[in-house]
């Protein structure tokens, strides 16, 4: 008879260990890990947010769109003195959405300046540090340079053991997807909700957790722990010297922006431009970001040209070879659901608020339980 | 939570306090606390500069031994016009040998550093390459403010 009981005693014990690591888990970090579950959640909209927010933002749609020369010379007629940075988008997030260039203005720092793609006049700016931008950033690394993505990051390992030790505890959990929760009690409820949030996002939570240990290796491995780089930067070509000679005596005539994409497009057909790079000195060649098609990766592909014949001086296309890069498109894809624009978003946004609601619930029933531990017997 | 309560609740106080320092930094006007020096005429063109201790920071650029940020303003329609640009503090101009300034117009900069003691003669020096190759070159004193 005792050796019958021993098996069961065993899995018992088992699962009672596995409970504890769970409750242990979930109250260790639950300010931080509701805080980064929340603020992911709410960043999944960063983008919607900022677009209600900004009245700069926002474009009523028109026939087509102007080249990249008028958008360009919009943002320099209307602020001579800004100082553009980084990369010029081609294209705005969505089609009711102007395009956003980030500039340095002596008077103002760093702002965004919107301009209207199908028009090409600038509609205003708002700052660099917009709400939404606020949001993904503080989620990404709670706004503390290098230590803020250790911190958030790390936290992906207590959402694995959290979710292993959580179906360890939840015997059977495959027959949870549609039990009812029970309204005896505060804690039943609780107990219940979190059981059956938990089940329903089993697969939301693996995603998380695959991406969060890719950006872990990238943010925290690879500069912290001196893991292998998955992503290199990549140095852009520039005009060989002795062809950077023979330009002068007076100055040489760069081609116009438009004139330049038009020779990627005739070099590459169907590659579609998403940024350029205007080059920062002289030789230096201009860089068309974008892709051929490909899923995730919008941006990855990119050709440089030489600025002033349109010669192609090199090129990387994504479709040539799925490197790591395309993995960390992948990851920003999954891991914030702005694969399938607002269908995939609201899909992300729900999930989230179960996943939040998850930490949220837990620390109820944990409280609950303690406190009618605490009650005196009768 | 336990002992890991203050943990948890001292990463929040300090994340607040780095959102706020980032939302200042990156909205700081240039005009506090830079030091300007007027366009004057070199060669064909006409460029002056604004100098900073750095973005963000609200320190005055002009210590002794301290870096400081170059940033060239261009005459207007200029950038296309000058192949190379570089600057350089001190008695003397170093030429081509000085630092290369890197940027479009707006955003054109250059990290320089000021020498240990600053003088009558310690000036900041830019020369500018022409396409022919022809070097022009002007400078302003420099004064401890």
């Amino acid at each position: 008879m005792d050796g019958q009981l021993a098996p069961t005693r065993a899995r018992v014990s088992f699962a009672r260990a596995a409970f504890s690591v769970h409750s242990w888990l979930g109250l260790s970090f639950f300010v931080l890990l509701t805080t980064i579950l929340l603020s992911g959640t709410l960043a999944v909209f960063r983008e919607e947010i900022d677009w209600l927010i900004y009245p700069q933002m926002r474009v009523a749609p028109g026939p087509e769109r102007v080249g990249l020369d008028r958008l360009i010379a919009a943002v320099r007629d209307t602020y001579p003195e800004m100082g553009l940075l980084g990369q010029f988008p081609a294209e705005a997030d969505g089609p009711r959405t102007a395009i956003g260039v980030i500039g340095v203005s002596p008077r103002d720092g760093v702002r965004r300046v919107w301009v209207d793609p199908y028009r090409g006049v600038v509609q205003g700016t708002t700052p660099f540090v917009t709400a939404g931008y606020l949001l993904g950033q503080f989620h990404a690394y709670l706004m503390i340079p290098t230590w803020g993505f250790a911190i958030v990051c790390s936290l992906v390992f207590f959402l694995l053991a959290s979710l292993i030790t959580g179906l360890l505890t939840y015997r059977k959990f495959w027959r949870g997807f549609f039990r009812r929760p029970r309204a005896r009690t505060l804690r039943t409820l609780m107990g219940d909700l979190h059981r059956l949030g938990g089940v329903w996002s089993i697969w939301f939570l693996v995603i998380l957790i695959a991406t969060s240990l890719w950006y872990f290796w990238i943010r925290v491995g690879e500069p912290l722990l001196h893991f292998p780089h998955a992503v290199h930067d990549e140095t852009p070509p520039v005009m060989p010297v002795a062809d950077f000679d023979r330009l002068g005596p007076g100055t040489p005539k760069m081609l116009s922006p438009e004139g330049l994409a038009a020779a990627v497009r005739q070099a590459f057909p169907g590659f579609r431009i998403s940024y350029l790079r205007l080059p920062d000195t002289h030789g230096d060649a201009v860089t068309f970001g974008g892709n051929t098609g490909e899923l995730f990766g919008q941006h990855l592909s990119r050709v440089y040209v030489e600025p002033y014949g349109g010669r192609i001086l090199g090129y990387r296309l994504s479709r040539d070879s799925y490197s790591f890069a395309w993995a960390g498109a992948l990851a920003d894809g999954l891991h914030f659901g702005n694969f399938a624009g607002l269908v995939s978003k609201t899909i992300w946004f729900l999930f989230g608020a179960v996943v939040t609601a998850l930490s949220i619930t837990g620390v109820i029933v944990f409280w609950k339980r303690a406190a009618r531990k605490a009650q005196p017997s009768q | 939570m336990g002992v890991l309560k203050p943990v948890n609740l001292g990463i929040i106080v300090l994340s607040l306090a780095a959102m706020t320092m980032t939302i200042r930094f990156y909205s700081m006007s240039l005009d506090e606390r830079a030091a300007r020096y007027a366009a004057q005429p070199i060669g064909p063109f006409a460029m002056g500069v604004v100098m900073v201790a750095g973005l963000g920071d609200t320190s005055d650029p002009v210590r002794p031994g301290a870096r400081a940020m170059v940033l060239a303003q261009y005459c207007q329609d200029c950038w296309k016009d000058i192949r190379r640009l570089w600057v350089n503090i001190g008695p003397k101009s170093m030429g081509s040998e000085g630092i290369r300034v890197i940027g479009q117009p707006g955003y054109a900069k250059a990290w320089v550093k000021f020498p240990e003691k600053i003088g009558p003669d310690t000036r900041l020096w830019m020369v500018a390459e022409r396409w022919n190759g022809d070097l022009d070159q002007t400078s302003w004193p420099i004064e401890i403010r």
